[in-house]
C-alpha cells in the first residue's frame, strides 16, 4: 500500500490496527509524510471553518432586528453608498476580486418546492430532481429541471436549473437561464436578481453586475444588505 | 411540534435546518440561561456558539450519530458555554453538572480555537478553487465519505476519476498555497 492510500484511509478513519502503526511510525520518521498529513488536515480544518463562518452569519442575520420603515433614511443611505461606490470614495483596505465575491455570497438557495421525505421520494419527477438537488448532484438536477420545465412549463424549474449549473461552473448558461426566469413571476422571482447578480460577476461581466446590484439595493429585494457589502467591497 | 431534523439534514444545512432549530429553541433557551443571571444579549452570543459549536462536531466527525434529541445536544453543549462564560466572567468556583448524564460531551471540540497563519492561508486560498474542487474536497474531508461513496452519490464514472480530481484539487490548492 502507498502511502498516500494510507493517508487517505486515515482521513477516511478507516485504518485498521497493523496500518494504524505503520501510519504513526511514518508520522515520527518521514517528513514528508508528515507534511502531507498536515496539509490535509489544515484543509479539513479550513473547510471546517469556513462552514462555521458561513452558519455564524446566518444566525447573526436571524438575530438582526428588521430595518425600521424609514426608506427616506434608507434610500439615501443607498444612494450614499452607491455614488460612494462608484467614485470609489469607500477607501476599503482590503481588494477582492470578482471570485472571491462571489464564492463569499454565494450558496445554493434551498429547495422550498420538495422539501426531503424518504418516504415517497422517488415517486415522481420533481421530488426525484429536488433529491438530486439536496445530495449536490447538480449536474442530473440540472438535466432534470431542465426537462421538467419542458414538460410543465413551470418557471421555478429554470431558477433551479440555474443554480445547478452555477454550482458545476456553467456560468454562461445559468446566466441565460436566469434571464430566462426574470420574465416570469413565480415565488423565487424576487431571488433571481440576486443570483443572476452573481454569475454575472463571476463571469467578469462587472458593469452589468454592479448596475444589477444597486437595482437590488433600490428595491429592497432578496439580499440587498449583503448586496451593499458587495459592492463597498468592489471599489 | 416540530420534527426532529436528522443528521444529514443538519450536515447539509438541508431547508434550513440549523435556523430552524435556533428559532425553535431560542425562548426555552433564554428561559434556561437566565437562572444563571445572565444579561439577555450574552445569552444570544452564548447561544449562537452553542450551534456553531454543535455543527463543528458534526462537520469534524465527532459526533457521528445522534444518541439523544438534538435538543438535549443544544442544552448540553449551550450549559458548556454558559459555565465557560461564568468561569472566564466572576472569580466564583463553579462546577459544572450534565444537562443529561447520559451525554457525554468530553469527546467533542467545545472551544474556539483560531486558525494558526498556515491554515488561514488554506482557508483563503479554499474559496479560490472552482465549484468543483469546493464540493469534491469538502465531501471528502468533511462528510467523511470515501472516494467510492463519492463516485456513487455524484454518479462519477469510475473511482480513479474521483480519485484523480480529489488530487488535482488538492495540488492546486498547494499551488495556490505555496504561491
Amino acid at each position: 500500500m502507498s502511502n498516500k492510500e494510507l493517508i487517505a484511509l486515515y482521513f477516511e478513519g478507516e485504518l485498521n490496527s497493523e496500518q494504524k502503526i505503520r501510519f504513526e511510525e511514518l508520522l515520527r520518521n518521514d517528513e514528508d509524510f508528515r507534511e502531507e498529513v498536515e496539509f490535509e488536515q489544515s484543509v479539513k480544518l479550513a473547510i471546517i471553518s469556513i462552514k462555521k463562518d458561513n452558519l455564524r452569519n446566518k444566525l447573526h442575520r436571524l438575530e438582526t432586528p428588521k430595518e425600521k420603515k424609514n426608506y427616506v433614511f434608507i434610500g439615501i443611505a443607498a444612494s450614499i453608498i452607491i455614488i460612494a461606490g462608484v467614485f470609489g470614495l469607500l477607501n476599503t483596505s482590503q481588494n477582492y476580486t470578482n471570485d472571491e465575491l462571489y464564492a463569499q455570497y454565494f450558496e445554493p438557495y434551498s429547495n422550498i418546492i420538495a422539501p426531503s421525505s424518504r418516504g415517497d421520494a422517488s415517486k415522481n419527477e420533481i421530488n426525484l430532481a429536488f433529491r438530486y438537488y439536496d445530495s449536490k448532484n447538480y449536474k442530473i438536477a440540472s438535466e432534470k429541471f431542465e426537462s421538467l420545465f419542458a414538460s410543465t412549463g413551470t418557471s421555478y424549474f429554470l431558477f433551479y436549473q440555474a443554480i445547478s449549473e452555477l454550482l458545476i461552473d456553467n456560468t454562461d448558461t445559468a446566466i441565460k437561464l436566469l434571464e430566462q426566469h426574470k420574465k416570469y413571476n413565480d415565488r423565487l422571482s424576487n431571488q433571481t436578481d440576486w443570483y443572476l447578480a452573481l454569475a454575472l460577476l463571476k463571469a467578469d461581466q462587472t458593469d452589468t453586475a454592479k448596475k444589477l446590484l444597486a437595482e437590488i439595493i433600490d428595491n429592497k429585494s432578496y439580499n440587498y444588505e449583503s448586496a451593499k457589502e458587495i459592492l463597498e467591497k468592489m471599489d | 411540534m416540530n420534527k426532529e431534523p436528522s443528521l444529514d439534514d443538519l450536515l447539509a444545512n438541508r431547508n434550513q435546518a440549523f435556523e430552524n432549530l435556533y428559532i425553535n429553541l431560542k425562548s426555552e433557551f433564554i428561559g434556561f440561561a437566565r437562572k444563571f443571571n445572565l444579561k439577555e444579549e450574552h445569552i444570544i452570543d452564548i447561544y449562537q456558539e452553542t450551534f456553531i459549536s454543535f455543527y463543528e462536531n458534526l462537520l469534524n466527525g465527532k459526533i457521528k450519530m445522534l444518541t439523544s434529541s438534538t435538543k438535549t445536544y443544544v442544552f448540553g453543549i449551550g450549559k458548556f458555554k454558559i459555565y465557560q462564560f461564568l468561569r472566564s466572567n466572576s472569580k466564583l468556583k463553579i462546577i459544572d453538572e450534565p444537562v443529561n448524564p447520559e451525554l457525554s460531551l468530553d469527546e467533542l471540540t467545545l472551544t474556539n480555537q483560531d486558525l494558526d497563519e498556515k491554515e488561514k492561508l488554506v482557508k483563503e486560498n479554499f474559496k479560490k478553487l472552482s465549484n468543483k474542487c469546493q464540493q469534491i474536497l469538502e465531501f471528502y474531508y468533511l462528510q467523511g465519505k470515501t472516494l467510492a461513496d463519492i463516485r456513487d452519490d455524484q454518479s462519477y464514472e469510475n473511482v480513479n476519476v474521483v480519485k484523480s480530481l480529489k488530487s488535482r484539487c488538492l495540488r492546486k490548492l498547494r499551488n495556490l498555497v505555496n504561491a
